[in-house]
């Protein structure tokens, strides 16, 4: 060989060396969004609580009525307070600030409310200055929390989540799915606060208590605080003034959403169906039986031997009906569809001697004359579609509505002329 | 992207048809080759794999180098790229047979064969390098030639907003992964040409 061709030959080594094992490399971004969990201690939740000026009505959760006062929860945040005693004029007097408030139940001039996982009760007496006057810590532990503990052993209580922008950069040989799961507690703006903000029910007022609208998860019966805690349902007695004793924590189902005490028995909404217990014994409340229903949300009424459900779709509740159910509950333990009527996308609802009222979202508000359960749309009193509504509380001739926009108010003494007496406006 | 091609394509055209009368006055011949060959690799999921090269590249003849321009096809799989590039070549024998050294760079542009759980919202090529040396044999204007080398390829992959398959939470929108891959293979290939 001449030298040149030894260089020749180099050249064709080399070439076949250069990439013995060629493959491929991937450098994998991933840019995400993600929810940590903030802690706060019980001495911080507790020194929060205040009562303050009026506030602006802003994203408005539960409503409740006593004594010609109305207490509108601020979702998360606290509840607002106003005078309506006069309807046509209802008047802002303060804000109780409640860090983790979604629900509340009064009995006399104590109101009972949730603090995240802590039962607050304060005395509402004087209206120009409402406090704290006792606290119940670690009622209400079940709340979805994505894997989290609601409150850790060092004895602090998730009550946020921050959300964290994160970027990860990683080498890999490109095996396998490169892709992120985005998926569980890391996802959804706000999703792990809303098991404390679901939906509940209603009424019946009795001499000592006041009238929660449908969407309640917090009702008082027979002495006993009834509460919705993810899952479970906590039983609270509440019959020693400002001294609630938690009894019992009983398993109901994983998507309850409502509660409805009437006449010594407790109606629950859940997504799947209508469950209606006894209080014959009010700290263990027995199941009789379960109505079952498609998958959607599913606020409850009752008025003597009829529960009226609305079913509405939409992406929290699932399902795809909209309407309203009529169920015969003479026999509790076997309760039986009467008849089915189309909504638009109904929420909340409340009845009154007959008169149904119903929050149909976008569609507004519609009234019916109950009295005949197989014939209530055909006997339609009033439909005020230029509202959006999501719950109402109907009582002595004035249902006080609310909805994204605010507080209505409507006069239905007259029937043939159910008119919009007032409204107080969301500040956005 | 097909105003690239266009203007790949014109080079190619007036790299080959230009003034061949004034070039050659300058001992400037053009050459036109048409590549088709396998690019041999490691694959992440399926191992050991063979895939298609393909190109077509042109220009100018001087003495023994040859400077030009290419466009080509190359398959990865997954990934189908069109590789633009300038190229450069070398004839180590003044003869009409012998070793030949080659340089390619260029841009190529990919996309990528998408699936059910491979769906990106973005797709972008990247730079392409190819370096190769072979064997030609020439008679007449036709030139024969057998090289082989390597490529180095890179393609970049943006997933919007991925959501978890076995959950049903839709993500908030600002999750986003990239996925930028480097591509290796040992590339064989045939080529035949006018000079």
């Amino acid at each position: 060989m001449t030298r040149f061709s030894y260089v020749k030959f180099a050249f064709l080594v080399a070439a076949s060396l250069i990439c013995q094992n060629c493959s491929d490399t991937c450098t994998v971004s991933n840019t995400y969004i993600y929810y940590e969990p903030v802690y706060s201690t019980s001495a911080e939740l507790k020194a929060a609580v205040s009562f303050d000026d009026p506030k602006p009505l802003t994203n408005l959760g539960k409503i409740y009525f006593k004594d010609g006062y109305l207490y509108i929860n601020e979702s998360g945040e606290g509840i607002h307070v106003i005078d309506n005693r006069n309807p046509s004029a209802p008047l802002p007097l303060g804000f109780i600030t409640i860090p983790g408030n979604y629900d509340l139940a009064m009995v006399n001039n104590l109101l009972y409310a949730d603090s995240f996982v802590d039962l607050v009760v304060l005395d509402v007496s004087n209206k120009q200055n409402i406090k704290e006057v006792n606290r119940v810590e670690r009622v209400f532990n079940h709340a979805l929390s994505y894997g989290y503990r609601m409150v850790t052993n060092e004895n602090l209580i998730l009550t946020d989540w921050e959300e964290v922008r994160s970027v990860t950069v990683q080498e890999s040989e490109c095996s396998g799915n490169q892709l992120q799961n985005w998926g569980g507690m890391w996802m959804e703006d706000g999703i792990a606060l809303r098991s404390f903000s679901g939906v509940g029910a209603s009424v019946i007022p009795t001499s000592t208590t006041g009238i929660g609208g449908s969407m309640a998860r917090f009702t008082i019966a027979e002495n006993h605080l009834y509460a919705l805690d993810g899952a479970m349902l906590d039983v609270i007695d509440v019959s020693t003034p400002g001294q609630p004793k938690p009894k019992a924590e009983q398993e109901i189902s994983w998507d309850i959403e409502t509660l409805f005490p009437y006449n010594g028995i407790l109606f629950g909404g859940s997504r799947s169906g209508m469950y209606i217990y006894d209080l014959v014994n009010p700290a263990a409340p027995q199941l009789l039986s379960k109505y079952e229903h498609v998958r959607s949300c599913d606020p409850v009424v009752v008025q003597d031997n009829y529960a009226f459900v609305t079913l509405r779709n939409g992406s929290e509740c699932e399902g795809f009906v909209n309407q309203l159910e009529v169920i015969d509950i003479t026999s509790l333990t076997n309760p039986k569809l009467v008849k089915i009527y189309p909504m638009t996308n109904p929420h909340g609802l409340g009845i009154d001697n007959s008169v149904l009222f119903i929050c149909d979202g976008s569609d507004g508000l519609k009234v019916y004359d109950a009295s005949d359960v197989n014939a209530i749309t055909t006997n339609q009193l009033a439909h005020h579609q230029d509202i959006q509504a999501l719950d109402i509380i109907p009582h002595q001739s004035i249902a006080m509505m609310i909805g994204p926009e605010g507080l209505y108010q409507y006069d239905y003494s007259d029937l043939t002329n159910i008119r919009l007496i007032s409204t107080l406006a969301i500040v956005r | 992207m097909r105003k690239y091609v266009n203007t790949g394509l014109l080079l190619l055209l007036a790299a080959t048809l230009h003034g061949q009368d004034s070039l050659r006055q300058h001992r400037m011949l053009p050459f036109v080759s048409l590549s088709s060959g396998v690019l041999a690799g490691e694959h992440p999921q399926t191992g050991k794999i063979l895939t298609s090269t393909t190109s077509l590249s042109g220009g100018l003849k001087v003495k023994q180098m040859r400077v030009g321009v290419g466009i080509g096809f190359d398959s990865y799989l997954e990934w189908q790229t069109m590789p633009l590039y300038g190229t450069i070549a070398f004839n180590l024998s003044k003869n009409t047979h012998g070793l030949f050294m080659q340089f390619s760079y260029g841009y190529a542009f990919a996309w990528m064969q998408e699936n059910e759980f491979n769906r990106p919202s973005k797709e972008e090529g990247g730079r392409m390098l190819n370096p190769m040396v072979g064997y030609f044999l020439t008679t007449g204007s036709c030139r024969v030639g057998l090289s082989v080398g390597y490529k180095f390829q890179r393609v970049w992959a943006r997933y919007d907003n991925q959501y978890n398959l076995a959950s049903s939470f839709w993500p908030r929108h600002g999750n986003q992964t990239t996925v930028t891959q480097s591509i290796e293979r040992v590339v064989v290939s045939l080529s035949v040409g006018w000079r």
